[in-house]
């Protein structure tokens, strides 16, 4: 844990305008980071805005009992991981979302990769952080998604660079190796029609 | 066309649209008030179901205070009854005349078959029949009848409760 998160933890606990107010630095600090997570899920702004003003409802109630096992940010990652799936479960059955949010493109020159939409990719990638455990998709998410450099990782989680550089490279082999095994198949499939 | 392993260099992540710095400053104000409201709808709902079960507990306790009432014993409930016994017999009879046509002929065969003590103690051998009927009349009465079964019969033989058994 960074002392900066434990600072935030202090204030919290600590209750009162004080606890107010360091909830509210941690929001400044984590809330574009859990935003930008959500959003690669949800892909609709307005939904990803009230995704996470639940999350922060959720971590309001429960930072208190927050133990300090895991670093506050993958600790943020995974309640936000978990949130957003519920409520775009719950969301989906109600109404028909629209999902419009680009969230990523594909750049042409790869044989895995032809004739797949970036939407199929996007379902595809998210499946396949989701599978990774919570640590290593956190570090993935920073450093694939929103394009932190390991320095700054180092700051947000409070791990060394280079257990980040092993963790993200782990993520990355296991993601490559995900996506080849379902767009391969996917190929296999559509020359057997 | 390239068949290499990294496909995820081919795969590039948008930077999204953040929302404004104001939305993320008010996150942590509007998630506290939220929270707070939430708790208060569910001490509200708390405080409704806590009316409720007050409501309900007191007409429990009204329904068995009036239940006890009601089943109070006679005893109890005779006390609170003005006794009859300090109305005097000539105000009743005086209510008994003044309202007797009130009472069906019924009523008053069933309140006059009500003999008392004293007045059984009163009947005797020598009153027992009206003055003005003689035995000679019941004997003349029985043969006119021909009630021949009485013919061996002593009619003073027989015994008072004898002849009261219909």
């Amino acid at each position: 844990m960074t002392d900066k998160d434990k600072n935030w933890l202090d204030g919290i606990k600590a209750g009162g305008s004080a606890g107010q107010k360091a909830f509210e630095e941690l929001s400044i600090f984590y809330g574009p980071k859990l935003y930008s997570q959500i959003l690669k899920i949800a892909k609709n702004p307005t939904l990803s805005k009230d995704i996470l003003q639940e999350v922060f409802i959720k971590t309001w109630l429960h930072l208190p009992k927050f133990e300090g096992r895991s670093t506050l940010y993958s600790w943020l990652y995974r309640i936000t991981h978990n949130e957003t799936l519920n409520i775009l479960r719950n969301e989906k059955k109600r109404t028909h979302v629209s999902l419009s949010q680009e969230v990523i493109e594909i750049i042409p020159g790869h044989s895995s990769l032809e004739g797949q939409s970036a939407e199929e990719i996007l379902t595809l990638l998210n499946a396949a952080v989701a599978a990774l455990p919570h640590k290593q998709a956190a570090v993935f998410e920073l450093k694939y998604f929103q394009h932190y450099t390991f320095k700054e990782i180092e700051e947000i989680t409070g791990t060394s660079q280079g257990a980040l550089k092993a963790s993200y490279h782990i993520a990355k082999s296991k993601i490559s190796s995900f996506l080849h095994l379902k767009l391969n198949h996917c190929l296999l499939e559509s020359s057997k029609l | 066309m390239s068949t290499d392993k990294d496909i995820l260099k081919h795969i590039k992540p948008l930077k999204p649209e953040m929302p404004s710095d104001d939305f993320f400053s008010s996150l942590a104000t509007k998630a506290i008030r939220k929270e707070q409201k939430q708790h208060e709808n569910t001490s509200g709902k708390s405080r409704i179901i806590l009316y409720y079960s007050s409501a309900i507990a007191a007409i429990l306790i009204i329904g068995i205070v009036v239940f006890q009432q009601f089943s109070m014993p006679v005893k109890e409930i005779s006390t609170k009854i003005p006794s009859m016994a300090n109305v005097s017999t000539p105000e009743i009879v005086e209510y008994v005349e003044q309202h007797l046509e009130n009472y069906t002929t019924d009523e008053i065969i069933d309140l006059a078959s009500v003999v008392l003590d004293e007045e059984i103690n009163l009947i005797s051998e020598e009153n027992f029949l009206p003055e003005n009927i003689q035995f000679t009349d019941i004997e003349s009465y029985i043969s006119e009848e021909e009630l021949e079964l009485f013919e061996d019969y002593d009619l003073y033989e027989f015994d008072e409760n004898d002849l009261l058994i219909f």
